[in-house]
C-alpha cells in the first residue's frame, strides 16, 4: 500500500516539475514535452539510417556539428510510419547523447497548472501510457505530458514506474578483468 | 567529495607508487643513503597532508612508518623485515585511501598491530640477526625490480620516481629539478579535445565547399585554418598522451606481490616507459596488461626447482616493453617461463570439441597457441596443468578489440612466452576508408585494412563458394567473403546478395589472426574522421563502433571491424568448411587436372580423373554375367569387372553408361547415372576422406564434388569376392540417429549419407522407438549419450534380440571430457558431436568389421 503511494508520489514529483511543455503533434494527438529537455526544432536534413538499429530509429544525422539520433514518434509510440509533408523535428538533450523526435506538427510553448493534471487513464494504448506522465484537458482538447526518460530508454521494460537507471558509462561494456 | 580531497587522494596513490618502487629498490641496495632519506621524506609528506586534512588512521600509519625509516637513517641496518613491514603499511594504506574515495571518510578500524610492529622494530634495542639482511634473503621470494633508466623520462613522472637502477648509484639524480608542468583536469583535456573535433569537422566541410566553388581567394587562408587545425589537434592529442611509464609504476609492486603469493622470485624489467599513448587507451590497457602479468607469473614462470633443473636461473624473468609502431603502440609481456606445449593446446582443444582434428592438423605452432585465445579453452581448469596458460584470456583479448586492439602470442617451450598487444594511438580521430555499400557510406577502420581489390573472376583472383559460404581465393589462399550488403541492407536485399562473380570490389580486412574480406560497392576516398560515440539508443547495433560526419556534412556510421570479424568465426558450419578449405589450400599444392563430372546417385556430381578413363561405353547391364562372385562383362574379347559405388539409381536393366577405367594394364568398368561434362578444373581445397574408393571432396565449379580414385575401384574390381562386400560394393548400412537437436541431425545425416550409409533420424528414443517396431532393421545406432543413454542402449539391445544381430552403438557427447567417457564405458564408441572425423572412422571401422567376417 505505501509502495503503491509512493509511486503515485513519484509520479506526481515529476509532474509537479513539469510546468512548461512544447507542443507536438503527432497522428492528431497533442503531446506535451517538458521544455526544459527541448533544446532545439529543425527541419531533419540529410538522413543516414542505421542498418540493425530498432524500428522506430529513423537514422543519424548532423545538426550543426552534432550527430543526432533521429526517433519516428508515430513508430516510438506503435503507429505504422508515414512520412508527414513537411517533417519537423524536436531535439532533445538525453544522457549526453542528443535525439532527434520526429512529429507531425510543433506547435506552442504551455504553461501547465501541475495540480490539474489528470492521472494517466488505464485503458490508454501501451506505447502511450508507457511515456505518458499524465494528461491534461486544455480549453480545445487533451494533452498527453510526455515522460522524456521513458521515451528515450531503449529498455521498454523500465516503463513500470521505477526511475530508469542511470545509463551504464562506455567503459561498463567491458567485462571485469579480476 | 570536496576538491582538496580529491586532490589529496590523487597526489597520495601516486606518491605511495613512487615509495613502493623506493622500498624495493632499498631492499636490494638497502644502504643506499639517498634512498632512505627520499622515503623518509615522501613518508613525512604523506603524514603531513593526512594530519592536515583530519585522517588519523593514515597519519599514524605514515608517522610509524617514518620513525622506523628514520632509525634507519640513523644507522639501523635496513632489513627485509623491515620493508617488507613498511610495504605492508604502504598496502594498508592504500586500502583505506579506496575507502576513503568510495565513502567520502576514513573508514573505522584498528591498525594496533601493525603499528606495533613498526614500533617494535624501531625500538632501539631492536638488533636483527645477521641473517636476515636482505641480500641473503633472496631465495624465499624477493623480487628484483630492474628499471632501465630509459623508461624514466623527462617530466613530472621522472622528478618523482628517480632511477633506480644500480648504475644510477653513481649518476648524480635530476632530483631537484623542478617539474614544468601543470595539472590540468582530465576533463578540461577531452572537452578540448571535442572541441577540436568539431573544429576538424569545420575545416573538412569548408575544404569541400571550396572544391566545389574553385575560388581562389578562399584558398590561400583555407589552407592557412587546415594547418593551425592538423597542429590543434596534434597538439591537444600531445597533452592528452601519458607516457605508460606512469601506469606502469604499479607493475613491480604488484610482481613484488606476486612473488611472494607464489614462493618463486621473479624479477620484472620494463622497457620503453616513455612510450607515450591517449590517457583513454593507457586506461583502458592497464586491466589486460595486469591480468597478462599475473599470468605470466602464475603460469609462466616455473617454481624454482623446475628451474634449476632446466638449467634456467632460478629467478624467473618477466620482461614489460612498449614501442611505436606506425600510429600504433606494441606491448609485449614476455616470460622466460615454460611456454607453450602446442601438442598439449591440442589435446586440450580436442578434448574440449573447440576445433575438428582435421582443422588442427593444419595448424602451424602459432595458429595452435593461439587456440588459448577461444572462449572455452580457458573455463577447464585442467588448462593450467596443460600449457600453464589461459585463465580469462578470451576476455583479455575482447577487451583488446573492443579498443580496435589485436593480441597475439608466441611461445617456445621451456624457453618462454611473448604476448603481444598492438593497440591504436589514440581512439578519438582515426584515419578510414569511406566505402558505399547498399547506396550508403560506411567508415571503415584504415588500421584493418589490407588491400582493396577488383575480383577480375579469372586468375588469381576468384570468389567461389562452399555450401552456401562464399570464398575469395586471393594469391593462392582462401579467406571467407562476407556480404557487406547483406548485413547492412536488411533482408530486402537478398537478391542483390547472390554473390556475383567478377568485377566485384573486396576489402579484405585482417583482425588479429582473422583475415577476412568484405564486398563494397565504390569505395568513396580515405578521411581523417572523428570518432564520435553511439548514441544510447543505438549501442545494440555491434556492427558499428561509433559514427562520424564526413566531409560533406553527412553522418557515417564506423563498421567494427572485430564485429565483422566474429560474424566470419560465429557464421557456422558453412564458414567452418571454408576455413577448412582454407587451411587445406596450401597442404595441397593446386594443380590443374582434368576431370570428368558424372551423376550418380545424388544431384550432387561426382568426377574422376579424365587421365584414368579410357573410355565412355553405353553397354547392356542385363548381359552382366556373375563370375566368381564378381559382376562381369564381355568386353573387346575379355571380361570387364563392373563395379557399382552403391549410390546409383536402381534403374531397370538396359543401356547404361559405363566408364572404363584403367589401373596399370587392368581395367574396371564403373557404372553411373550420367555423364556431364568434362572439365579442366584446379583441383585444391580437397577434403581428405576416410572414405575409400574415394580420394576426397573438391571444389569444382563452385559445387562440393566428390572425386573419385580410379586405382582403387580398379583394384577393388579385381580384388575379388570380398570387395563386393567391401566399402565401394557393399550393403549400405542402415544407421538410427537419435539426436534431439535439429540442428545437429541435420548436420550429421549428410556426413553418414555421404559415407554410404543409409540414415533415418529420429528427435527422440521414442520416435527411435516407433522406427524399430514398425520393422525397420539397423546396422549402426548413432545416439546422443548426454541426454538418451539408457535409451539407446535398452534399444540395442532389443535390437540385438529380434533381428539376432547387435547393431554398433556410436555415442555422441558434447562433453567428450574424461568423466563423459568413464560414464560411457561399455559403449563401443564415444565421440565429439562435432567430430565428423571420428564418426566416419568408426563408420568405416564396422565396414572393415564387416568385411573380415564376410
Amino acid at each position: 500500500m505505501s509502495d503503491a503511494l509512493d509511486r503515485s508520489c513519484a509520479r506526481c514529483r515529476v509532474a509537479r516539475e513539469v510546468q512548461t511543455v512544447l507542443i507536438v503533434a503527432v497522428a492528431g494527438q497533442r503531446l506535451g514535452l517538458p521544455l526544459a529537455a527541448v533544446r532545439d526544432v529543425f527541419r531533419p536534413g540529410a538522413l543516414t539510417s542505421v542498418p540493425c538499429a530498432a524500428a522506430h530509429v529513423a537514422g543519424v544525422l548532423n545538426l550543426r556539428g552534432r550527430i543526432v539520433t533521429l526517433l519516428d514518434l508515430r513508430a516510438r509510440l506503435g503507429m505504422p510510419p508515414q512520412a508527414p509533408k513537411r517533417p519537423m523535428a524536436v531535439s532533445l538533450e538525453w544522457d549526453g547523447d542528443c535525439y532527434g523526435l520526429l512529429v507531425d506538427e510543433v506547435g506552442d510553448v504551455q504553461r501547465l497548472d501541475p495540480d490539474a493534471l489528470l492521472p494517466v487513464p488505464p485503458h490508454l494504448d501501451r506505447h502511450w501510457a508507457e511515456v505518458c506522465v499524465g494528461i491534461h484537458s486544455l480549453d480545445d482538447g487533451l494533452l498527453i505530458v510526455v515522460d522524456v526518460d521513458r521515451l528515450l530508454c531503449a529498455d521498454h521494460h523500465v516503463a513500470s514506474g521505477a526511475a530508469p537507471a542511470r545509463p551504464a558509462a562506455r567503459q561498463d561494456h567491458h567485462r571485469s578483468l579480476s | 567529495m570536496d576538491e582538496l580531497l580529491r586532490e589529496f587522494l590523487t597526489e597520495t596513490t601516486e606518491t605511495l607508487d613512487v615509495l613502493d618502487n623506493e622500498l624495493l629498490g632499498l631492499e636490494r641496495t638497502p644502504d643506499e643513503a639517498q634512498a632512505l632519506a627520499r622515503i623518509f621524506r615522501l613518508l613525512h609528506s604523506v603524514k603531513g597532508t593526512c594530519g592536515f586534512l583530519g585522517l588519523p588512521r593514515l597519519e599514524s600509519l605514515a608517522h610509524a612508518a617514518e620513525t622506523l625509516l628514520d632509525r634507519y637513517r640513523e644507522g639501523l641496518p635496513v632489513t627485509a623485515e623491515g620493508v617488507a613491514l613498511v610495504l605492508q603499511t604502504t598496502k594498508r594504506m592504500r586500502s583505506l585511501l579506496a575507502d576513503l574515495e568510495s565513502s567520502g571518510a576514513e573508514p573505522e578500524g584498528c591498525d594496533d598491530e601493525l603499528l606495533a610492529r613498526l614500533q617494535s622494530l624501531a625500538a632501539p634495542q631492536a638488533r636483527p640477526e645477521p641473517g636476515s639482511r636482505v641480500e641473503e634473503a633472496g631465495d624465499g621470494g624477493s623480487v628484483k625490480a630492474v628499471e632501465t633508466a630509459r623508461e624514466l623520462s623527462a617530466g613530472d613522472a621522472a622528478a618523482l620516481a628517480p632511477p633506480s637502477s644500480p648504475s644510477a648509484e653513481e649518476a648524480p639524480r635530476p632530483r631537484t629539478r623542478a617539474p614544468a608542468s601543470v595539472r590540468v583536469q582530465v576533463e578540461t583535456l577531452d572537452a578540448l579535445m571535442e572541441t577540436v573535433g568539431e573544429l576538424v569537422l569545420a575545416r573538412n566541410q569548408l575544404l569541400e565547399v571550396s572544391r566545389r566553388v574553385n575560388d581562389d581567394s578562399l584558398r590561400l587562408p583555407l589552407q592557412r585554418l587546415s594547418a593551425v587545425t592538423g597542429e590543434l589537434q596534434s597538439g591537444i592529442m600531445k597533452a592528452r598522451m601519458q607516457p605508460i611509464g606512469t601506469a606502469w609504476r604499479k607493475l613491480p609492486r604488484l610482481v613484488h606481490d606476486l612473488s611472494q603469493e607464489l614462493g618463486k622470485p621473479i624479477a620484472l624489467e620494463t622497457r620503453g616507459g616513455d612510450t607515450e599513448l591517449d590517457r583513454q587507451v593507457l586506461e583502458l590497457i592497464m586491466d589486460p596488461l595486469v591480468h597478462m602479468l599475473r599470468n605470466a607469473a602464475d603460469h609462466g614462470i616455473e617454481d624454482a626447482e623446475t628451474r634449476r633443473r632446466l638449467g634456467k636461473p632460478e629467478t624467473g624473468r618477466i620482461t614489460v616493453s612498449a614501442h611505436h609502431e606506425g600510429s600504433r603502440v606494441v606491448l609485449q609481456i614476455s616470460d622466460d617461463g615454460r611456454g607453450i606445449d602446442a601438442a598439449r593446446v591440442r589435446a586440450k582443444a580436442i578434448e574440449l570439441g573447440l576445433a575438428g582434428v582435421a582443422e588442427l592438423d593444419r595448424m602451424d605452432e602459432r595458429q595452435l597457441c593461439s587456440l588459448i585465445f577461444r572462449p572455452g579453452f580457458t573455463t577447464a581448469n585442467a588448462v593450467t596443468s596443460v600449457s600453464g596458460r589461459g585463465v580469462g584470456l578470451d576476455v583479455v583479448r575482447e577487451n583488446i578489440e573492443l579498443i580496435g586492439g589485436s593480441l597475439e602470442v608466441a611461445a617456445v617451450k621451456d624457453r618462454g612466452t611473448t604476448f603481444t598487444i598492438k593497440i591504436p594511438l589514440t581512439l578519438a580521430i582515426i584515419s578510414a576508408l569511406i566505402v558505399s555499400v547498399a547506396g550508403q557510406r560506411f567508415a571503415l577502420p584504415q588500421l584493418v585494412v589490407q588491400e582493396v581489390l577488383r575480383v577480375q573472376g579469372d586468375g588469381d583472383t576468384r570468389i567461389e563458394s562452399v555450401k552456401g559460404a562464399d570464398i575469395l581465393r586471393l594469391r593462392g589462399t582462401l579467406v571467407p567473403l562476407i556480404a557487406l550488403e547483406k548485413l547492412l541492407g536488411g533482408a530486402g536485399s537478398e537478391a542483390a546478395a547472390a554473390p556475383r562473380r567478377a568485377g566485384v570490389l573486396v576489402a579484405v580486412l585482417r583482425v588479429g589472426v582473422t583475415a577476412f574480406a568484405v564486398t563494397v560497392d565504390r569505395v568513396c576516398g580515405s578521411e581523417e574522421i572523428v570518432v564520435k560515440p553511439l548514441s544510447r539508443v543505438l549501442r545494440e547495433c555491434t556492427l558499428f563502433s561509433g559514427n562520424t560526419i564526413l566531409g560533406d556534412g553527412n553522418v557515417a556510421l564506423i563498421i567494427d571491424p572485430n564485429s565483422l570479424a566474429r560474424q566470419v568465426a560465429g557464421a557456422g558450419i558453412e564458414t567452418r568448411q571454408a576455413v577448412l578449405a582454407r587451411d587445406h589450400a596450401p597442404a595441397r599444392t593446386a594443380q590443374r587436372r582434368e576431370l570428368l563430372l558424372f551423376l550418380s546417385g545424388s544431384r550432387e556430381p561426382k568426377a574422376v580423373p579424365l587421365a584414368s578413363v579410357m573410355r565412355i561405353e553405353e553397354m547392356d547391364i542385363a548381359a552382366a554375367e556373375t563370375c566368381d562372385g564378381r559382376e562381369v562383362l564381355q568386353y573387346r574379347g575379355a571380361l570387364l569387372p563392373l563395379v557399382r559405388l552403391g549410390t546409383e539409381a536402381d534403374a531397370p536393366h538396359g543401356e547404361r553408361p559405363v566408364l572404363v577405367l584403367s589401373d596399370g594394364d587392368r581395367i574396371a568398368g564403373l557404372i553411373v547415372d550420367e555423364i556431364i561434362d568434362a572439365v579442366e578444373e584446379t583441383v585444391d581445397a580437397a577434403e581428405a576422406c576416410d572414405k575409400r574408393g574415394l580420394a576426397g571432396t573438391s571444389i569444382i565449379q563452385g559445387r562440393a564434388t566428390e572425386v573419385i580414385d580410379a586405382a582403387e575401384i580398379v583394384r577393388r574390381a579385381h580384388a575379388g569376392a570380398r570387395a563386393k562386400q567391401g566399402a565401394m560394393a557393399r550393403q549400405a548400412a542402415a544407421v538410427l540417429l537419435i539426436e534431439p537437436s535439429l540442428f545437429v541431425r541435420d548436420m550429421l545425416t549428410p556426413v553418414i549419407e555421404a559415407a554410404g550409409s543409409r540414415v533415418s533420424a529420429a528427435a527422440s528414443p521414442q520416435a527411435a522407438l516407433r522406427l524399430v517396431e514398425s520393422g525397420e532393421s539397423f546396422d549402426v545406432v548413432v545416439a546422443d549419450m548426454d541426454r538418451c543413454r539408457e535409451e539407446a542402449e535398452r534399444l540395442v539391445a532389443s535390437l540385438a534380440v529380434s533381428t539376432g544381430r547387435r547393431p554398433m552403438l556410436i555415442g555422441l557427447t558434447s562433453r567428450p571430457g574424461a568423466e563423459a567417457r568413464r560414464r560411457a564405458q561399455g559403449h563401443a564408441k564415444l565421440i565429439g558431436k562435432f567430430d565428423r572425423q571420428a564418426l566416419l572412422r568408426s563408420l568405416a571401422e564396422r565396414d572393415e568389421a564387416l568385411a573380415v567376417a564376410a
